[in-house]
């Protein structure tokens, strides 16, 4: 019996003992191959590609200037070959068109993919580490061009937008009287005595739309509840410390949110309001951890982007605005609700695309 | 043979096993802000020895914030002062240090022991400031570092370390921070409005553990939740009412502030139950009223404030209710009924100063303000070495 307990005991161990090798092993030949990699210190070579008519199917490599043509060897990714020259030899890579240097990030990649799954010799493995540098290079070009081409699409979208404006406003002027300013955003006006607002849709059809709030009718607004005169949620990107807005993801920097808000019969001399913004996960997009709370509302606890606080004066038109950052925003719908003693008294959404 | 190196072969094996989880414990934590970078500090407190290990970088907003990765605690009772407690708080001073060097890979210069300004106040009352530096004397000589140091903190400088390490640099002139203790509440602001050199304090001898053991005092035969609501009225509408007007309008902190942020065991607590929406979040802002909304919801509606029933009410499918179904555990763990009733009824005590009805003060809850001095202390070390 005791002879079994022993046994048992000792496969344990052993079980144990490879198990902990094992991994041991794992672990050792990754720090083995990492140290290697980050210890690599040939001479850097620049991977210079040749004309894709020339179907040679040598590698010529040269890792001594002073040599002047190495052996030929074969290696078995034949079907890819790469001249190597020395640094010092190669003049800057000419300029090439975007579809040549696709078609060349293409082909690298295919050649890359090939060597790592042949795994053959150091050689090999030198060739696909020159190759992911080429690779990279390459990228890093096309990454600094279409940084260029953003920051000069911002440009040209600030001053098509100034123009824009200007044409809007040319066109206002012109109009015979009465003038009617048509407001440049779609918005919703639950106030006890409504103002019509002609809505155009096509000015801004995929940007904002607004939806009629239903929770707060004019008739139910009571003494303390704030009515919303106007509500805007725009995106803007900052360029050259000036800010413009937009409608791309990508290009937010920030989400400004401008409220307009009146209480004719408003008792008090200091009013609050609540802002939600949610993102498109359905989440909310808090302002700060020091700004942003819970509240209690009619559909239960919620949390809030921020809450503002300001001195009223009865049947004042009262403006109120803030800023929410976020290091990344999603593409899609971002709705902002504002609350007023828990009520809702509007909403907006905003689309980024 | 093969018997005789059992024993060693599965003492080797065990010590494979503990190093591999040993390697890959230095990359288990899940860091929250960008160029994090981790430091330690031990505290010598009242009841014990606390460790934390914070991770300091900055937020989305660039401001300066700190992460607690974890936290750790040992029972020792310094405070008595007895050869038993003097053993224990070495032996956990000691193994804390050693843990943190060597399980966490934290090196030396970035951990920091110090003693706590309460264990320094019982020690001069009860003439054992000698036994403070025995302390240290005898942890230096235990982990071989004779140049360590072990620095006790004044309740000054306890107090200005937590609001520059708590309190962002766009809130440093205009917020009051209290720190509900156990035994007693402390904080302060800074009254210059342009340097962080001058710090006024501001001290209760009133905690969240004296207003209760004051109430319990009073409960004479009827052992009730009711009665105990009933002294704590009384306690809190007596002395301590005295004191607290006394001290809040000493302070002159009314008029300079326009936020009061209030730490300490409370505060973790009423935010994570308040909010359990923002488990995340290490600040909630509050009002008075919600806040004594909720006193009357502990009194009233306590078992809906277990971990079970306060994940139920969620219904924000985006919420971790695993983690928010945790950290409650942990609050009801720390607090019962009473205490919670106690410290939230000081806390409205405190708030009720601070509530005018024309001008608004903005209330802020701080959930990991026993750490707040660590990240203010290693800025304050790392800047001037």
């Amino acid at each position: 019996m005791k002879n079994i307990k022993l046994s048992a005991l000792v496969i344990v161990a052993i079980s144990l003992t490879v198990v902990s090798l094992g991994s041991l092993g794992v672990w050792g030949y990754k720090t083995y191959f990492k140290a290697n990699d980050d210890d690599y210190s040939g001479k850097l070579i620049v991977l210079k590609p040749i004309d894709d008519s020339t179907q040679s199917q040598n590698v010529t490599v040269e890792n001594d200037a002073k040599k002047s043509v190495s052996p030929k060897k074969t290696t078995q990714a034949d079907n890819f070959q790469h001249i190597l020259t020395p640094v010092t030899n190669v003049p800057a890579q000419p300029k090439t068109p975007d579809a040549e240097t696709a078609r060349e990030i293409t082909r690298l990649k295919a050649e890359i993919e090939l060597l790592s799954k042949n795994k053959n010799s150091d050689a090999d493995i030198k060739v696909a580490r020159q190759k992911i540098e080429e690779l990279q290079q390459k990228i890093d070009n096309l990454v600094d061009k279409n940084s260029n081409v953003e920051t000069e699409n911002k440009r040209l979208f600030a001053v098509l937008r100034q123009l824009s404006n200007e044409r809007k406003d040319a066109e206002q002027k012109a109009k015979a009287w009465p003038v009617v300013y048509e407001n440049k955003n779609t918005e919703i006006r639950p106030d006890a005595n409504p103002v019509a607002t002609k809505k155009n849709p096509a000015a801004n059809a995929n940007t904002v739309t607004a939806e009629k709030n239903n929770t707060v009718n004019a008739g139910s607004i009571s003494e303390n509840i704030f009515a919303i005169e106007d509500l805007q949620l725009s995106a803007v990107t900052v360029t050259d410390n000036k800010e413009i807005e937009t409608h791309q993801a990508y290009q937010t920097d920030k989400l400004v949110g401008n409220i307009t808000i009146k209480n004719k019969n408003f008792q008090n001399n200091a009013g609050e309001i609540i802002v939600v913004v949610l993102q498109p996960d359905g989440r909310v997009l808090q302002k700060s951890t020091w700004e942003s709370g819970t509240f209690q509302s009619p559909e239960g606890r919620k949390v809030y982007s921020c809450r503002m606080r300001f001195d009223y004066t009865k049947g004042e038109a009262k403006q109120l605005s803030f800023f929410l950052n976020s290091s990344n925003y999603q593409k899609g719908n971002y709705t902002m609700q504002v609350y007023c003693k828990g009520v809702l008294i509007g909403k907006i959404i905003k689309t980024l695309s | 043979m093969f018997k005789k190196n059992l024993r060693p072969s599965l003492l080797l094996v065990c010590s494979l096993f503990f190093n591999i989880g040993f390697l890959f414990s230095q990359t288990a934590f899940k860091f929250k802000y960008r160029d994090p970078k981790v430091y330690a500090g031990i505290e010598v407190g009242s009841k014990g020895v606390k460790m934390s290990l914070v991770e300091i970088g900055s937020d989305e907003q660039n401001n300066p914030a700190f992460h607690i990765l974890k936290d750790s605690s040992v029972n020792t009772d310094f405070i008595s002062f007895s050869q038993a407690a003097f053993t224990a708080t070495l032996n956990g001073l000691t193994g804390m240090y050693k843990t943190v060097l060597e399980q966490y890979s934290i090196p030396s210069d970035k951990v920091f022991t110090v003693v706590s300004s309460g264990v320094n106040i019982q020690a001069e009352k009860s003439g054992n400031i000698p036994l403070i530096k025995s302390l240290a004397d005898s942890f230096r000589s235990k982990i071989n570092e004779p140049g360590r140091e072990v620095e006790i903190v004044d309740v000054l400088e306890e107090a200005r370390l937590s609001h520059l390490g708590i309190v962002p640099d766009a809130k440093r002139f205009n917020t009051f921070l209290i720190d509900i203790g156990s035994g007693n509440t402390k904080g302060g602001y800074f009254p210059d409005g342009t340097g962080t050199e001058k710090f006024k304090l501001f001290q209760l001898t009133w905690g969240t553990k004296s207003v209760a053991n004051a109430a319990e005092k009073k409960l004479a035969d009827d052992n009730s939740v009711t009665n105990f609501r009933n002294q704590l009225y009384r306690v809190l509408a007596g002395s301590a009412d005295d004191e607290i007007i006394y001290a809040v309008n000493e302070s002159g902190a009314y008029n300079i502030n326009d936020n009061i942020a209030f730490s300490g065991g409370i505060a973790w607590s009423l935010a994570t139950l308040i909010s359990p929406e923002l488990i995340e979040n290490p600040v909630i802002p509050v009002t008075y009223q919600e806040v004594e909304i909720f006193y009357n919801k502990i009194f009233s509606e306590y078992q809906y404030l277990s971990s079970q029933e306060l994940v139920k009410s969620l219904d924000d499918p985006t919420l971790d209710k695993q983690a928010i179904g945790k950290e409650v555990d942990r609050v009801n763990k720390v607090f019962d009924q009473r205490s919670l009733l106690a410290g939230t009824g000081l806390l409205l005590k405190i708030m009720r100063q601070f509530e005018g009805i024309y001008e608004k003060k903005d209330f802020y809850l701080v959930k990991n303000g026993q750490v707040g001095w660590i990240s203010a202390y290693v800025k304050k070390r790392t800047t001037n070495p």
